[in-house]
């Protein structure tokens, strides 16, 4: 009888590629199981997104209102509006005199608003603002001087672009009154708070979606003890089984991550611009919005594989007899 | 076949002759349960030569469980040695435990245990793989495993399309996959039909004539002792008894456990 001991050799590490193909099969095959773990995962990520993206947007839209008396474009309103306001002043003086001595002639036929101007005095109105003179005065002096006609016409159209541009130069102040009435705060110190706060409910949806993942992936390890006793009879290594586990959840935070992703920037810029319109996009920070994204995607990775190691290390641990037993 | 690599009776690094798949001396094991030790095994020794075909017998309790892990390098004993091709499993380290179960033993469960979400080649495949053996070498080896498993045609189907006894046959093919020295085999036929564990045994029996592995089997399946060249008959934590095949035929009609009064079957 040879009693002289044979040399065994040593288990070799299998190259991670391996463990990748593995894992993603596993991963690919178990969809339904995969989901709920996504979807605790995209909630969580598409929470954190929006929140941090929404939160850009209003930066950009207080920088906005901020930035907005410096602008170039602010100067060459108020240029026009200077100029506009010359304009309407003449032409109001002018309608002025002629109101206090036009006389009609008799029989002449009464001025007809609708077919001049295209539009009733009421919607013309409501256009421009009041007019230096009365419609019943401009329409005393226009049966008289039809010539007129087209001095009338430019000042309705002087005074309604001076409306509009009196519109553009206030968009601040309606936009920080759409932002008040919203509960956005505007002033500094109440911006701080906010942040605060803020921090504390993403701290919190992390948390849960945490353990969620943590939960969802203990249970994979307990439906699947007799798979990965299985695996350890065939010769796989712990460590081989920890990257199975990792890569897995790897896969899904990948998957879930981008999801939450892309649901948060569509919130975000939906909500936003049902709220306060094209002011979403007048002064869009892509940077930082980016850095958003990239903050999201970290900590979705992060999330999914913290959640994992836990799991991974206790499967890895599980001796293989786990896979000799025989109740289900 | 011409992939079966003959399985060498020399160590390759010191070149000694290696007579035996599996030699336990005195194995003991004990387990704490609570405040209350249990002594699962209270002493075995046995020696199993290559190529035999062992079966283990034993009621549940005997310890038999507890004996068959531990020579399959599934647990340690507490007192004794357990020489698997004649090297202390007690002395491995994790990685060197590993590479033992991957290149020298096979298992196959009761319940089979194929991985769910791998095709039958995958799972043939997987301890090649674990092995280091790249992927195209591990296929074409699997798929001939398969076609002598006579599973040939079902290589892309999962363990769920397939039947018990389907799904046991390819677990065996995946115990060969490395052309191990030793056949494990925990109650094969256990969750199989009379036919299907018929067939089961043959081809166990077939595969040991063939290749020269040793199969060691825990079994209540008298179906398995009609192929076994000897029965070990584990109870309460020692051998009660070890029967050769030859002596069985004698006793003519009806095996019994000595003692525990286990069913009678027809030789």
């Amino acid at each position: 009888m040879t009693q002289t001991a044979a040399q065994p050799r040593r288990q070799i590490e299998l190259p991670l590629s391996k463990a990748v193909e593995i894992a993603y099969n596993s991963i690919r095959l178990r969809f339904t199981r995969s989901l709920l773990v996504t979807s605790s995962i995209v909630l969580a990520l598409a929470f954190l997104c929006s929140i941090l993206t929404t939160q850009t947007l209003l930066d950009g839209m207080r920088q906005w209102t901020a930035a907005w008396p410096q602008s170039t474009q602010y100067r060459e309103l108020k240029k026009q509006r200077e100029k506009l306001d010359v304009d309407i002043d003449a032409t109001g003086s002018v309608l002025r005199f002629e109101a206090g001595k036009a006389k009609p002639p008799a029989g002449a036929a009464p001025f007809d608003v609708k077919t001049a101007f295209g539009k009733k005095w009421e919607d013309i109105k409501s256009d421009t603002g009041a007019l230096p003179v009365t419609t019943g005065d401009i329409d005393r002096i226009l049966t008289a001087k039809p010539e007129l006609t087209g001095k009338v016409k430019s000042l309705i159209d002087n005074m309604r672009q001076r409306r509009v541009i009196r519109d553009q130069l206030n968009r601040p102040e309606a936009l920080r009154a759409a932002m008040t009435t919203r509960g956005v705060p505007v002033e500094p110190a109440d911006i701080a708070a906010d942040r605060l706060q803020t921090r504390w409910v993403i701290g919190l949806a992390l948390l849960v979606a945490f353990v969620g993942i943590l939960n969802a992936m203990l249970m994979s390890v307990t439906e699947r003890f007799r798979e990965i006793g299985t695996m350890k009879c065939l010769g796989a290594l712990d460590s081989f089984i920890v990257k199975l586990f990792l890569l897995e959840s790897l896969f899904q935070g990948v998957v879930g991550t981008a999801a939450g992703m892309l649901v948060g920037i569509l919130v975000s810029f939906a909500s936003a611009w049902i709220s306060y319109g094209n002011a979403t996009f007048w002064n869009l920070l892509t940077g930082e919005i980016l850095l958003n994204l990239g903050i999201t995607l970290v900590v979705g990775m992060l999330l999914s594989v913290g959640g994992a190691i836990l799991p991974a290390l206790q499967a890895a641990r599980m001796e293989p007899i786990a896979a000799m037993r025989v109740e289900a | 076949m011409t992939d079966i690599t003959p399985i060498p009776d020399t160590d390759p690094t010191t070149g000694t002759v290696i007579e035996h798949a599996v030699r336990t001396i005195d194995v003991k094991r004990e387990y704490k349960m609570g405040n209350e030790t249990v002594r699962a095994l209270k002493g075995i020794s046995v020696e199993i030569g290559r190529g035999e075909y062992i079966s283990i017998m034993g009621p549940s309790g005997s310890g038999k469980s507890t004996f068959f892990n531990m020579i399959g390098g599934l647990d340690k004993p507490s007192e004794g040695k357990v020489y698997i091709d004649e090297v202390d499993i007690a002395q491995l380290d994790s990685y060197e435990l590993a590479w033992m179960r991957c290149r020298k033993i096979g298992y196959i469960f009761q319940t089979f245990n194929l991985i769910p979400v791998m095709t039958a080649l995958e799972n043939v495949q997987l301890p090649m793989i674990f092995a280091g053996m790249t992927t195209a070498d591990a296929q074409d080896k699997a798929m001939e495993i398969l076609k002598r498993v006579e599973l040939g045609h079902r290589w892309k189907n999962k363990p769920t399309e397939m039947s018990g006894g389907q799904q046991q046959r390819v677990a065996i093919a995946r115990a060969f996959a490395n052309d191990p020295t030793i056949i494990l085999a925990d109650e094969p036929t256990g969750n199989l039909d009379l036919n299907t564990g018929k067939l089961i045994i043959e081809l166990l029996s077939g595969l040991n004539q063939e290749r020269g592995v040793t199969i060691i089997s825990a079994t209540h399946d008298h179906k398995m002792l009609a192929v076994s060249d000897r029965i070990i008959w584990i109870s309460d934590g020692t051998v009660a008894k070890i029967s050769r095949r030859d002596e069985l035929k004698i006793e003519a009609g009806s095996v019994e456990g000595p003692g525990w009064g286990e069913g009678q079957a027809r030789l």
